[in-house]
């Protein structure tokens, strides 16, 4: 009988476990918290011959001397989720430091700032009407401005490009990682994934209060605030 | 980035406020437990010494620990592949607060739970329980050793992780030796009882028959575990890894059946296994669950992929082990000394362990990195940040 | 010299002078119940109104409880009695559970509980006196002296009275040995508390002594094998992975950071000047 009574026991804590955690996840869906284990994040892309900034801004320099700017695809992956897309109008002149277009989410917007100084000449239209596109890939068709810089030759050897690039690239996804534990382990709904050591989740800032958001763009995302 | 470890007041839920209750309910048996002995909190006499405490919390908690020692010797010793890796840790620490808490139950069992050290100084070899005594405080400790390099990893502690690094096997195998001597040796505590017990669960073979249910347990607990972890943390379920250790349970218990029923075979006793008895009853009930179901869930490809069903598998085992272990220290010996039933204070004494248990193994696993893969042995050789540009 | 005490279950009377004899002896308190307790070291229990038989430690010669307990606090005297040694034991109470007399008894209720059984009044025997129940025997059923003379004389009354006894002295052989020994008119299958082990002649520690004294070879079969299993495996996988470097470097399996080709500019083109 006691062992009867034993394994009753047991199923009957098990139960009541299977159904507290399904109305915990009915609670969290009606929040509007995504469910489940979230997906690992999936590879962030680079291209070897960019320079890219350490605030996630790839640019490419042109033979004229011209350079075309964008996000690169860590800042796409760890948004998710991209509902507009903002920048300067041509001509305006932009310092080192100040931004220069912004990936709007919700309400919240995530400013990217100039890796150099200079005069923009011309805006990606097309990706502005439709920013979905620059999920697809953030280094051609998802560029954002051309630009004329007038500092090039001093700030582009500061900049990362080739192996130096990609062993950067993993150092910042160590780096979220970190973050995602640290910041969110407090929260039961999305941060028990990260805080365990879990992998990173795409799209992690979409499900994240405004507070984590604002610390997330402090650490990864501005880098010449200051200049 | 310095680590540390928080402390906050926890927000109460559920499981929280059961855990309360529990601990509160057992802190006054402890009281009346060291006060007025142990007769005032259990149904224990002297023809039934060994009730509840022993029964679960000893030999269950034993035995659902196992989960340590088969991890690690597949992973470090049988190299059974990358993959597997990823679940030592959470094994470890589990079989680690088993100990812990058998050790704890121990304390209230034991008559004279200060004198828990006389084995180290007391010798009788001829003593099963002597043994057990010994590879259970060994065992204890190698498992300490074994989890030491999460807490040397989250404190940055580079010395002593090395040092603990480099025993790593000598501590695997050292920790598969004491296991394989104590789950077995479990079984021979009962070998002393020929007349006592009821003849479908006494056997020469006990030994045998608790490391190998030990063995499948430890992988059922693992898959059990992972769930678990999974639901209570969105932990990912590697599910190539549970199925290859479902496979493992298979294995396990088709060898777990044929021993079993070959020894009754020919010892002539499968007869009471059909007579319409209790005890034959429950000796179904223990066989369906520990093996018969797991084996149908996990051959059945269709059902084995499915996490509910990898998890309904592994929770039939666990759930059949412990009927198997309560059949064997309570059922089988009813028949002799009468019936049992535990009071309400061993109940709630052993609630509150298992319950303490699940909260420490939640609070480890929110602080140490327990779910990760061990760091790779030689960190990148460039200082982090050495190449990170500058901002000037 | 091995002592014993030899219970003729024929000449017990039921008068209970034992009890109160050993109860005067041990100091223990009349508590009216009719069973081994921590009050009761011997119990004379009444099989049908004709029949009494005493109920009391065996002192096997081959304890089980002395060979069960942990720290050794059992210990089987030379002079025959089994006897406890209160400051070793640690309360496990694998004695109550594995003695096959179901002698010991435990103080349930007591915050520093003792194990209780019959002595054999080992101090006595010390001093070269009897125990207190056997001097204190009314009609000589149960009588102490050696072992050997002991049985001697069993066989003796056996033989004279073949008919008044059953052929068997129990304790010669059941469980290896006992110092107490009994000879019976009634089968000794009536007697619940002998009725188990009539006639297992093997004493119960070599149950588990059997698995015990394998204890070395498994460690050493075992840890030789297991520290063979992993030599042989990694040397295969060290192996491997030389032959794998010769042909080919492989990549890692997994990265975080994914290269990818970068066809030409097929978005708005920048004016050139």
């Amino acid at each position: 009988m006691v062992a009867i009574f034993v394994v009753l026991t047991i199923i009957v804590f098990l139960t009541i476990d299977a159904i507290l955690q399904k109305r915990e996840a009915k609670r969290l869906a009606l929040a509007g918290v995504p469910q489940g284990a979230a997906p690992r994040l999936p590879k962030v892309r680079v291209v070897k011959g960019l320079f890219y900034a350490p605030n996630h801004l790839w640019m490419k320099v042109l033979a004229n001397g011209q350079a075309k700017l964008g996000v690169d695809d860590f800042a796409v992956k760890l948004l998710g989720r991209i509902d507009a897309i903002e920048t300067v109008e041509p001509g305006t002149y932009v310092k080192k430091g100040q931004p220069i277009a912004w990936l709007k989410q919700g309400k919240r917007r995530l400013a990217l700032r100039a890796p150099v100084s200079g005069r923009v000449t011309q805006v990606n239209r097309s990706l502005l009407e439709n920013p979905e596109q620059i999920k697809e890939n953030p280094y051609t068709r998802g560029w954002l401005v051309s630009i004329e810089p007038e500092d090039l030759g001093e700030t582009a050897p500061k900049l990362l490009i080739a192996e130096r690039a990609v062993r950067w690239l993993r150092r910042e996804g160590q780096r979220l990682r970190e973050f995602l534990g640290e910041t969110l382990a407090a929260r039961p709904d999305v941060g028990l994934t990260m805080a365990d050591g879990g992998v990173p989740a795409e799209g992690v800032l979409s499900y994240l209060d405004d507070q984590a958001w604002r610390e997330c763009e402090a650490r990864f995302f501005s880098m010449y605030e200051t200049e | 980035m310095s680590p540390k470890i928080r402390i906050k007041l926890p927000k109460l839920t559920f499981w929280r406020a059961v855990l309360l209750v529990l601990w509160v309910l057992a802190a006054y048996v402890a009281v009346i437990r060291f006060t007025k002995g142990l007769g005032a909190v259990t149904n224990l006499r002297d023809d039934f010494p060994w009730g509840l405490w022993i029964g679960f919390d000893v030999l269950c908690g034993v035995a659902l620990a196992a989960g340590g020692f088969t991890i690690a010797a597949l992973v470090y010793i049988f190299d059974i592949g990358k993959k597997y890796h990823s679940i030592t840790r959470p094994t470890v620490l589990t079989a680690f607060l088993g100990y812990l808490l058998v050790i704890a139950a121990l304390m209230f069992d034991l008559g004279r739970p200060w004198n828990i050290w006389h084995p180290l100084v007391m010798w009788n070899h001829h003593s099963v329980m002597f043994e057990v005594a010994w590879c259970v405080m060994l065992y204890t400790t190698v498992l300490a050793l074994e989890f030491s390099p999460v807490v040397f990893e989250k404190f940055g502690w580079h010395l002593p992780l090395k040092l603990v690094r480099s025993f790593m096997l000598v501590f695997v195998v050292a920790g598969v030796l004491l296991s394989t001597l104590h789950q077995s040796s479990l079984g021979s505590l009962y070998l002393i009882l020929p007349e006592k017990m009821h003849p479908l669960w006494y056997s020469p073979l006990l030994p045998v028959l608790f490391f190998i249910s030990a063995v499948g347990v430890g992988l059922a607990m693992t898959i059990f575990e992972s769930f678990l972890s999974h639901r209570a943390f969105r932990k990912e379920l590697e599910l190539d890894v549970l199925v290859g250790l479902a496979r493992g349970v298979i294995l396990v218990e088709v060898i777990y059946l044929t021993v079993r029923f070959l020894d009754m075979i020919n010892r002539h006793v499968l007869g009471y296994a059909f007579q319409f008895t209790r005890e034959a009853a429950l000796f179904w009930l223990e066989i369906l669950l520990m093996a018969v179901i797991p084996i149908v869930i996990f051959s059945i490809p269709k059902l084995v992929v499915k996490r509910n069903w990898l998890f309904y598998g592994a929770v039939a085992n666990v759930l059949g082990l412990v009927m198997n272990r309560l059949n064997v220290s309570i059922t089988s010996l009813e028949r002799w000394a009468g019936p049992y039933f535990p009071k309400w204070q061993e109940i709630v004494v052993t609630a509150a362990l298992v319950a303490t248990g699940f909260a420490v193994f939640g609070w480890v696993a929110k602080n140490f990195p327990i779910f990760e893969s061990p760091v790779p042995e030689e960190p990148e050789p460039e200082a982090a940040g050495s190449e990170a540009p500058t901002y000037a | 010299m091995s002592k014993g005490i030899l219970v003729d279950i024929s000449l017990c009377i039921g008068c209970e002078s034992c009890m109160e004899a050993c109860r005067q002896k041990n100091h223990l308190k009349d508590t009216g119940e009719h069973k081994l307790s921590p009050n009761n070291y011997v119990v004379i229990e009444n099989l049908n109104d004709e029949v009494f038989y005493r109920h009391a430690c065996m002192h096997c010669e081959e304890p089980t409880c002395a060979s069960v307990c942990p720290v050794a606090a059992f210990e089987k005297t030379k002079l025959g009695p089994v006897i406890w040694h209160e400051e070793k034991c640690i309360g496990c109470r694998y004695c109550l559970q594995a003695c096959p007399f179901q002698i010991p008894t435990y103080e349930w209720h007591s915050p520093n509980p003792r194990v209780h059984k019959c002595n054999m009044c080992y101090d006595r025997l010390v001093e070269g006196k009897q125990p207190a129940c056997t001097e204190a025997c009314p009609t000589g059923a149960i009588k102490f002296g050696d072992r050997d003379a002991l049985i001697a004389e069993a066989r003796d009354r056996i033989r004279k009275e073949p008919n008044k006894y059953v052929h068997h002295i129990y304790g010669l052989k059941e469980v290896g040995g006992t110092s107490v020994l009994y000879i019976s008119p009634v089968s000794f299958e009536q007697i619940p508390f002998l009725a188990p082990n009539l006639n297992r002649d093997e004493p119960l520690p070599e149950l588990t002594w059997r698995v015990l004294s394998q204890l070395p070879n498994v460690v050493s079969f075992a840890g030789v094998a297991l520290f063979g299993v992993y030599w042989i495996i990694n040397r295969r996988i060290q192996l491997q992975k030389l032959a794998e470097e010769q042909e080919e470097h492989v990549p890692p399996e997994e990265d975080f950071v994914e290269e990818i080709p970068v066809e030409e500019e097929e978005g708005a083109k920048t004016t050139e000047p």
